[in-house]
């Protein structure tokens, strides 16, 4: 039976290949086999270690909602260290039950739940079971995690080969893996006991937790999809082609050079081919599936993926793969924003003007994931900050260059963008409220959740360990994004991106650590940085630097007092403005304060510490700058403002 | 009476009157400036001393907006509640007003300072006593909506429609405008029957005028509309100019705090207009038929 299979899958292997040879022919309009194998660019061939290889024959049936599946995977062993067990991330168990370390966040009503119906596990030909490890003490039943006992050791340089047969319910979605609901359309990510990472010697493999990701090893994916015949299949890879029979389409994706592989399939998907020419002239293929109803965007998406593409291109690295494919989710579906290797989903709302950046920065985020995770493939489960917070920081600049700063907006009816703020709203009637066009800075947001959350927790902090939603959002989206953006400020563009192209190139295709991006900053600065890292990173400190006063002491003389009021300590530039000239002065700002005294003959206007903002962290900006006049302009025409709306709020009240 | 001869005596009355505007302004002025004293001193605290407030009268600083929204996080939290209370004495001195004002517009010879303060005084308690109930009804009203909303949310959870979730929730919402539109009748027809009649039950007045408003619907909800519209043109109005007047140098805010006062005179303008109307309305429609028929008699010659 199995030679059977195989030979069927050798016979499927060469009539796809065949097939697929002219359709990228057409796509691309170039032969991929010059410069492409296995979905990867044969320059980048060499830097992959590929420790994990799968092979997939999947049947979706969607009368049961379920997909049967035959895994095989071969394992190898390229550590120092023997292995007599293997661990595996069965993830899909996540949704088993609300006893689940996933469920500690997201409940699951019964048309969410589902889990693995394993019938077989082969490892090398013998039979043998899972056992269940469970990590974490509140949660005894979670089951996303589970080793095989190998009965032998598996030396360095030796592999393994694991065969598994199983069924899987795919469940209404909750988060991320799910089908939607009122159309057929199935998202299926964390769907396959997956190896762990064998690392040092001992196995890292964390159960599935309900805002983190995975970590796992490179390897080559295959995987054979049957569909039913009005399915299309968007997948992980490259398509090596499809096999039309009278009731089912088979379709076959391939990749190498990847750790995970997700893969997404629907009767109501409208698909656009794009492609993108790197700057060396070769070709990379964009596959788009997007919902019908939401073809309108289907510019705006490729707009927004060939920029983001060009910008990592020019300021970061290649993107090495032969496809990129970008699935719109519909609303049901709760999967829109996540990424796979080649493969990310996005949605966007019913009304979205250009100005509002959405669904742009959506497509951008999930796209920089391709680097910061894809390729840095960090352990996010312990370092979500290395691809979330760098994605955030890359997206941020991706809608800078290309989109310029985004407009402020508030919704009516749930959907339709009013530009302005809404500062008090009643039953959704806003109730005090402007009606302009507000600029924001791409930052503003991850500044808005830093606020939140000041102290719990640091971005060095194990992100499984984080106390809470609030926390991990802080400490691996807003302040990465905002250490990078100060970081960016105090060396500069240039050098900023030279260090991402250097990090990039060293590290990938492998697992960086936070230490290894610090490593390059260093090397980049001369260990100049150690204070920054010190402050911003390692800890949670707060930054505050005050002017507390500017005076005149006698003739011509002045005194400036600047005081360190956070314990976060951060050098700053102080500039004090005379009519005629800015007088530069520069504090390494460790002490708690500091005293300028200087003399000038000409009128002294004021004084600011850190005028080009580079600290994004000092909590607060106005006190950063003293006045010697006071000035009460600015307090009164922001109060009239202020004023005139509560006028007609009064009115709007007042007609009961 | 046609719509537009109640249009057109409405707006005369409103003229005729036009000097107890300054009262609602002044009210609502006052009202306005003691809710913008907190935010005034939490603005002149953080940018005095500043350089950011010169930045600020050139530029939006959104960084700046969330940061003070942050540094004032306890301030700002308790303005909502401030809000509230002064509200709830603006509706309060508003029913003063208001008293006066349906007393004089009813009786067009009385349009002195003196009679406008006694309508006010003699009808405050009963006009409070409706604005509890009537306060009431918006409380259900609101409950309406949520509960349609949440109603909207269950169905729309399965259904792949994005397009009929955005009509039904606009729908929702314009029901929910039609609905404080309709309240709004009710509380003002029901002011006027309470000083025009002189009556003082007012759960009785206000069943009365939701059966009055109920026959007479179509005449009523088409002024309040075409009033409404007058009122939203001096909004377009506003923006329109608005747009011309430069945002730098900073003294052009002058100008623009004079156009936006001009804004809340008119829209209280506008205010007293609903009033004149609908008393014409209501007078029409209550006044009691007299037969004139022409009685032949017999002429002794």
């Amino acid at each position: 039976m199995k030679f059977f299979t195989l030979s069927v899958l050798l016979v499927l292997y060469f009539a796809l290949g065949l097939v697929n040879n002219e359709l990228e022919k057409e796509i691309t309009g170039q032969n991929i086999e010059k410069y492409y194998s296995g979905g990867l660019l044969k320059t980048e061939i060499d830097k992959v270690k590929n420790i994990a290889d799968y092979l997939f024959k999947v049947d979706l049936e969607p009368e049961t909602h379920s997909i049967k599946v035959d895994e095989k995977i071969v394992w190898r062993n390229k550590s120092r260290f023997s292995a007599n067990e293997i661990y595996f991330h069965l993830y899909a168990n996540a949704y088993k039950s609300n006893n689940t370390v996933f469920s500690g966040y997201y409940k699951l009503a019964p048309e969410n739940r589902t889990e693995f119906q394993i019938s077989k596990i082969l490892v090398n030909g013998t039979k043998k079971e899972f056992i269940y490890v469970s990590k974490n003490k509140n949660y005894p039943q979670d089951s996303t995690v589970a080793k095989i006992m190998l009965g032998k050791e598996i030396n360095p340089d030796d592999s393994v080969i694991v065969e598994i047969q199983y069924r899987l319910k795919i469940p209404v979605s909750v988060k991320r893996f799910g089908r939607a609901k009122g159309v057929n359309f199935y998202f299926v990510s964390q769907w396959f006991p997956k190896v762990g990472v064998f690392e040092n010697g001992k196995w890292i493999c964390e159960p599935y937790y309900p805002y983190l990701n995975f970590y796992s090893d490179f390897g080559r994916y295959e995987a054979v999809i049957s569909v039913p015949k009005n399915y299309k299949v968007a997948a992980t890879g490259t398509e090596e082609g499809i096999t039309f029979s009278a009731k089912r389409n088979i379709f076959r994706f391939v990749q190498n050079g990847v750790h995970d592989f997700a893969w997404a399939a629907s009767d109501n998907f409208l698909y656009r081919k794009e492609k993108f020419t790197r700057r060396n002239g070769t070709v990379i293929r964009l596959d788009f599936f997007i919902q019908p109803g939401r073809i309108k965007y289907f510019e705006r998406y490729k707009n927004a993926v060939k920029n983001s593409l060009r910008f990592f291109e020019e300021n970061i690295g290649e993107y090495p793969y032969q496809t990129l494919t970008m699935v719109d989710v519909p609303r049901t579906s709760a999967s829109s924003g996540m990424e796979y290797p080649t493969l990310f989903t996005v949605s966007a709302p019913l009304i979205s003007p250009i100005e509002t950046h959405s669904p742009e920065k959506l497509v951008a985020h999930e796209f920089s994931h391709q680097y910061f995770q894809g390729i840095l493939a960090n352990n996010e489960v312990y370092e979500a900050w290395l691809d979330e917070g760098f994605a955030s920081y890359a997206a941020s600049k991706i809608m800078e260059k290309y989109y310029g700063k985004g407009l402020l907006t508030f919704k009516l009816a749930g959907y339709y963008p009013v530009y302005g703020i809404n500062f008090l709203s009643y039953n959704e009637i806003p109730v005090i409220y402007s009606i302009e066009k507000i600029p924001y800075n791409e930052y503003d947001r991850s500044l808005s959740v830093y606020y939140k959350n000041l102290t719990l927790g640091s971005i060095a902090d194990t992100s499984c360990k984080l106390p809470g939603r609030l926390s991990y959002r802080v400490n691996s989206y807003a302040k990465p994004e905002l250490m990078l953006y100060s970081l960016e400020r105090i060396l500069g563009s240039e050098k900023m991106f030279g260090i991402l192209r250097d990090y990039f190139n060293k590290y990938k295709f492998k697992h960086p650590k936070g230490a290894d991006f610090i490593r390059v900053v260093q090397s980049h600065t001369g260990g100049g940085l150690t204070w920054f890292f010190e402050n911003v990173y390692g800890k949670s400190a707060l930054f505050d630097y005050k002017i507390k006063y500017l005076k005149k002491t006698k003739k011509d003389s002045y005194k400036l007092f600047c005081e360190r009021i956070g314990d976060g300590v951060f050098p700053v530039d102080v500039f004090i403005y005379t009519s005629k000239d800015t007088l530069r002065k520069f504090w390494d700002g460790r002490a708690r304060w500091k005293i300028f005294e200087f003399s000038t003959h000409e009128k002294v206007l004021g004084a600011e510490i850190d005028p080009y903002r580079k600290n994004l962290f000092d909590l607060n900006f106005a006190n950063n700058s003293f006045l010697l006049s006071t000035s009460y302009s600015a307090s009164l025409a922001l109060s009239a403002n202020w004023y005139f709306w509560l006028q007609n709020a009064l009115i709007n009240f007042g007609g009961i | 009476m046609t719509v537009k001869e109640i249009l057109t005596l409405g707006a005369r009355t409103v003229y005729y009157n036009k000097k107890f505007v300054i009262l609602f302004w002044g009210m609502n002025a006052a009202g306005a400036l003691i809710l913008t004293l907190p935010i005034y001193y939490i603005l002149a605290d953080n940018l005095n001393n500043s350089i950011l407030g010169y930045k600020l009268l050139n530029e939006y600083d959104f960084s700046w907006l969330l940061q003070i929204k942050f540094l004032y996080a306890k301030n700002i939290g308790q303005f909502p509640y401030l809000l509230y209370v002064l509200t709830g004495i603006y509706l309060l001195v508003q029913n003063f007003f208001v008293g006066g004002l349906i007393a004089v517009f009813h009786n067009p010879q009385k349009n002195h300072i003196v009679d406008f303060f006694y309508g006010g005084v003699k009808y405050w308690l009963r006009l409070t006593r409706l604005l509890l109930i009537v306060l009431v009804l918006f409380y259900l009203a609101f409950k309406l909506n949520d509960i349609f909303g949440n109603l909207i949310t269950w169905y729309y959870a399965g259904v792949e429609n994005a397009m009929g979730d955005f009509l039904t929730r606009s729908f929702r919402y314009v029901f929910l405008l039609f609905l404080i539109g309709v309240l709004m009748i009710f509380s003002d027809y029901t002011k006027i029957s309470l000083v025009v009649n002189d009556r003082t039950k007012v759960l009785k007045e206000l069943l009365e005028v939701i059966k009055l408003t109920s026959v007479n619907f179509y005449k009523i909800f088409t002024v309040f509309v075409i009033v409404a519209l007058i009122g939203g043109l001096g909004a377009v109005v506003y923006n329109l100019l608005g747009i011309l007047i430069p945002a730098k140098p900073y003294y052009y805010l002058i100008l623009l705090f004079v156009l936006r006062q001009m804004l809340i005179i008119f829209r209280l303008l506008i205010k007293m207009l609903f009033y004149s109307t609908e008393i014409l309305i209501y007078k029409d429609l209550t006044a009691k038929v007299i037969n004139v028929q022409p009685e032949e008699k017999e002429v002794i010659t």
